[in-house]
């Protein structure tokens, strides 16, 4: 699942480990949503969206629209 | 072993000593190259590495990111019930051997050399009931998940060469150790190595 976390955190000039200790997960945690490697759970990804204070759609890309725009 | 080196290759550089520890000092007694009490006191504090070994690896997964209370708490279980383990062992093993207990004793002594086993087991259910990052909980059930599979292939393939006689026959508790050695292949096998 595509996500703007990347983008969001620098544009707070947050580094993973600063979001990790604010969502209170791992560096790795991160790391491994950031690079698409792990997809968090509803739980964890509402966390992250009221963290940027952002609907969830606007941090993670669904991966149907995702393809259907490839299409 | 100090700052020079990475977290990770100091890790790595503590779990070749203790190996070649463990393994050298078990040859030494098992060779009868040092016979006797001193082999097996000798073979018994190989297993003291395992305390910087497991410092090492958590100054490693510190330094990768990947380091939580759960984990810490589980790898101090580990290494009491490991070295608890190896005490209990040796002195029960030599208590069946050289005082020939009658058969009640021996099913005690059986049953409290499987205690430090039984404690690793918890120390791992523990883990995963208290690990709250997600994340680190997937990859530990990933692991223990392909840990059974690679402990199912290995005991059902020796117990055939075994049943074929192509292989001597193994005590059934070295299923603890060879499914130990699969965590270690689960993590080989994740995407994402690092931790």
């Amino acid at each position: 699942m595509l996500n703007r976390l990347k983008v969001l955190r620098a544009e707070r000039d947050w580094s993973q480990q600063d979001l990790a200790e604010r969502l209170e997960v791992s560096r790795q945690s991160v790391n491994a949503i950031e690079t698409g490697k792990y997809d968090p759970s509803l739980p964890l990804a509402f966390r992250i969206a009221e963290l940027f204070d952002k609907p969830i759609e606007d941090i993670f890309t669904s991966p149907s629209r995702n393809s259907s725009k490839a299409i | 072993m100090n700052a020079i080196t990475s977290p990770r290759a100091n890790s790595r550089l503590w779990l070749g000593a203790y190996l070649v520890a463990a393994f050298g000092t078990g040859a030494l007694f098992r060779t009868g190259v040092i016979p006797g009490w001193p082999g097996v006191a000798l073979f018994a504090a190989s297993f003291l590495l395992l305390i910087p070994l497991v410092r090492s690896v958590e100054r490693a997964q510190a330094a990768a990111g990947c380091a939580s209370p759960a984990m810490r708490l589980y790898n101090r279980r580990m290494v009491i019930a490991s070295l608890t383990y190896v005490v209990v062992l040796l002195a029960g093993a030599g208590a069946a051997a050289y005082l020939a207990p009658p058969t009640p004793v021996r099913v005690v002594l059986a049953i409290v050399v499987a205690l430090p086993v039984l404690m690793m087991i918890r120390a791992m259910a523990l883990l995963l009931r208290t690990e709250t990052d997600e994340y680190l909980r997937m990859r530990i059930v990933e692991q223990t998940l392909i840990a059974t599979g690679f402990l199912l292939v290995a005991a059902s393939l020796y117990g055939f060469l075994n049943v074929f006689d192509l292989a001597p026959r193994l005590d059934a508790y070295l299923v603890v150790p060879v499914w130990a050695v699969g965590l270690g292949v689960g993590r080989l096998f994740q995407r994402d190595p690092s931790c």
